[in-house]
């Protein structure tokens, strides 16, 4: 008796793994479907209902059919249907977007959007199970390395349709942003803001010790050499607790791909399909990156391990300067415990190169009912004057030139100064553009990071790290 | 005797270092909630603010554009609350079954309902949700409720089951000469004599779908449905400023249900739990 059950459970186990398969494959070819007209209004339906639903529970989704008929005959002359727009962020970043994207609808009385707005843990867990039910909303915030996976999926819409119309104005995006995001000729997401690196300083601790203050356009060379002079300044004063420069850790896509491409070297291969930077350039690089530690004016690894967290050693007082990226700025400006000095990154010895990067995207889904209406929302975001106003720089420095501008106005000194050292950075990402992101690259960066730790820590050599990450990176690369 | 006092006095210095320990976080959450924002994490910790404020509170009520926080609260009462009640009725209705009555295959849904227990939460999700996205539940608190009332929480069948096979069948035997129905049989005998294991059904369905995120996270779309969780976690940002003073002290209003109904309750619950265990 006892047997037969066993056997019965062992079956019905049985039957219920592959009843979750089956259940897992129809996903792939689900998502590819909405690109035909069949699945178009399939998804548009349960979008609008969806929305009307979570609107007034009153309403019945009956009602709501006929009205979204409409935008399909008339979408381009009007603005209107049920949008979903999703983003993550702070407190700040979702009363500004809200505010923005309501200001557009005042305008536009036809068009609905609701707001799914979270804060980053979880975000992407929910968009890739929406995505996977076929209920991914029509706007969606993706991260710069995220992108390259939705579009591989084929989950994002190719924007070109739209900018060809002119629903979409990118004519004062800068190009370089634009591109980074152009597959096959297809563009499929437009840049919110821009990163790119900053070197960060303490003038306190600069003029506390009479040195010149480090200036742009230096180069790395020059500012170890300065990193170097403070640090044996504080030392002969009695000051064991000032070092020259923080280490810059886990920063494969800015301070090491820099240092790749100025030594002549690349991250990727050009079609992003394998690694290429297990070369002279990548141990150059990884070696310019350790130099500070070994030569006794980085931050040390134990000192910087006892920062609580979510500090860094510059913000501490431990390090004079910092190269990192520019959104930290807003951080360092509202300390009062020392007075922050901002120039851009120094450049390569060899190249004037810098990182010069979208920091966030707005895509639209391949699911979306209504990209039109989309993409309008899209470009009021990044083009207008008054969503400029309301936004601020709550997705980084906005990517829109004439925006940039504008933005000076009424604004503190280091946010003018942070726009210019933007604009300057601009013209420096000629032949040194960093490259797009290959798939799953975030795993990759956590490999980085992981293989990085072990080489500062002189657990591993430079060719070890560089052979494992190699490794690593291209088993990732081709799982997808 | 000297000795044995020594001994006490020792253990005590222990529990005493061990609950500060465990109480810490909750005394640091509870100061927090009242502090200025940039004294929270300053050097001079403190368990007493400096000046003690209430803005927090007001700043964390509305600090959601659309909506107060007490509509969030309202929406994670009403979802906690109605899961509670499904979980009691029809969880205690299956345990019942299983343990009061003769069907065919009895033990074989026993076992069924035990092996779902075993199942990992994760791998269920997504076919979960392309399940109730099929049904169009998506964005509502159906996903959460109808499966309550299910008893699709296979524990807290598990509990209840374990707490019945104490209960003396010879009551039922007197009750059904009386003609009782196998209802009544329920009713009026089964579920009175279960109450502490009801309760502490309760609690546990309670805390855990108070404190759940992944699962309302995945749900719930629109913000006019999110619950406490959610809400708290939309506002923190790694690349953003966080008020975090404001979250502390939402934070703080948050779990105050959870420690009240706990102490309130707490009597049964452990009874609950250690007669179930013991009988089982």
């Amino acid at each position: 008796m006892k047997k037969k059950i066993s056997v019965f459970l062992c079956m019905i186990l049985v039957i219920m793994s592959m009843a979750a398969c089956q259940g897992g494959k129809p996903t792939p070819s689900g998502e590819k479907e909405p690109k035909s007209e069949t699945g178009k209004t399939e998804t548009g339906k349960t979008e609008t209902e969806k929305v009307e639903t979570g609107k007034t529970e009153t309403q019945k989704p009956d009602e709501a059919k006929p009205e979204e008929k409409k935008p399909d005959a008339a979408g381009k002359t009007k603005i209107e249907g049920n949008l979903r727009f999703m983003w993550w962020g702070g407190e700040t970043r979702h009363k500004a977007t809200v505010e923005a994207v309501d200001t557009f609808i005042k305008k536009n009385p036809d068009l609905k959007v609701a707001y799914e707005y979270s804060g980053f843990d979880g975000y992407f867990d929910k968009l890739l199970t929406q995505m996977a039910g076929n209920n991914a909303p029509d706007i969606v915030q993706l991260s710069f390395a995220a992108v390259n996976e939705y579009i591989t999926r084929g989950q994002l819409q190719p924007l070109n349709e739209f900018i060809d119309n002119g629903t979409l104005d990118v004519s004062n995006i800068d190009k370089t942003l634009l591109d980074t995001y152009k597959v096959n000729g297809n563009y499929y997401a437009i840049p919110t803001g821009v990163n790119t690196l900053f070197l960060f300083y303490n003038k306190t601790l600069f003029d506390k010790y009479g040195i010149e203050h480090p200036t742009t356009g230096m180069t790395m060379d020059e500012v170890y050499a300065k990193a170097k002079q403070i640090t044996e300044a504080a030392r002969a004063a009695g000051d064991k607790n000032v070092w020259g420069m923080s280490m810059t850790t886990g920063a494969i896509e800015t301070v090491f791909q820099r240092n790749v491409i100025d030594s002549g070297g690349k991250l990727w291969q050009d079609d992003l399909s394998a690694a290429a930077f297990n070369s002279e350039a990548g141990a150059a690089a990884l070696a310019y990156i350790k130099k500070p530690l070994e030569e006794g004016y980085g931050v040390p690894l134990e000192v910087s391990a006892g920062n609580p967290a979510g500090v860094s050693s510059f913000g501490m007082g431990y390090a004079a300067m910092e190269i990192t990226n520019s959104t930290a700025t807003a951080g360092y400006a509202a300390s009062s415990d020392f007075e922050l000095g901002i120039a851009l990154a120094p450049f390569g010895n060899h190249h004037k190169v810098t990182w010069y990067q979208p920091s966030q995207v707005f895509c639209i889904t391949s699911q979306s009912s209504n990209p039109q209406a989309a993409a309008s929302i899209i470009n009021y975001l990044i083009n207008d004057d008054e969503a400029a106003g309301i936004l601020r720089f709550e997705r980084g420095i906005p990517a829109n030139s004439k925006i940039r501008e504008k933005a000076k106005e009424g604004k503190s000194d280091w946010e003018k100064l942070q726009l210019d050292l933007v604009n300057e950075a601009g013209k420096y990402t000629g032949d040194g553009t960093p490259m797009g992101y290959p798939m799953g690259f975030l795993e990759i960066l956590n490999e980085y990071v992981r293989q990085e730790e072990a080489y500062m820590y002189g657990k591993i050599s430079a060719q070890e790290m560089l052979d494992n990450l190699e490794k690593f990176a291209n088993d990732t690369i081709s799982k997808f | 005797m000297k000795k044995k006092r020594r001994n006490n006095f020792f253990s005590h210095l222990f529990l005493l270092v061990g609950a500060f320990i465990m109480i810490f976080p909750l005394l640091w959450l509870l100061s927090s909630a009242f502090k200025n924002n940039n004294e929270i994490f300053s050097a001079d910790f403190s368990f007493i603010p400096k000046t003690i404020t209430l803005k927090n509170f007001k700043n964390g009520w509305y600090i959601n554009p659309q909506y107060t926080f007490g509509h969030f609260l309202g929406n994670t009462l009403f979802l906690v609350g109605s899961m509670a009640i499904g979980n009691i009725i029809s969880c205690s209705l299956t345990a019942f079954a299983i343990t009061r009555m003769n069907f065919p295959l009895k033990r074989v849904v026993f076992r069924l309902v035990m092996l779902t227990l075993m199942v990992p939460s994760q791998v269920l999700l997504i076919p979960t949700y392309l399940i109730f996205s099929k049904f169009r539940w998506l964005d509502t608190f159906l996903p959460f409720i109808v499966p309550a009332f299910l008893s699709t929480q296979s524990f807290f069948v598990y509990q209840l089951i374990q707490y019945m096979r104490g209960i003396p069948k010879e009551l039922d035997d007197s009750a059904k000469i009386d003609g009782c129905s196998y209802f009544r049989l329920y009713l009026n005998i089964t579920l009175p004599l279960t109450k502490p294991a009801l309760i502490s059904v309760a609690i546990f369905s309670f805390v855990w779908t108070w404190n759940d995120f992944l699962t309302q996270l995945i749900y719930l779309n629109s913000v006019r449905n999110y619950t406490v969780s959610l809400i708290l976690s939309s506002v923190v940002d790694s690349t953003s400023l966080t008020n975090w003073g404001a979250l502390m002290a939402l934070t703080l209003i948050s779990v105050l249900p959870c420690i009240i109904i706990y102490f309130s309750a707490q009597r049964y619950f452990v009874e609950g739990i250690t007669t179930s265990g013991l009988k089982g």
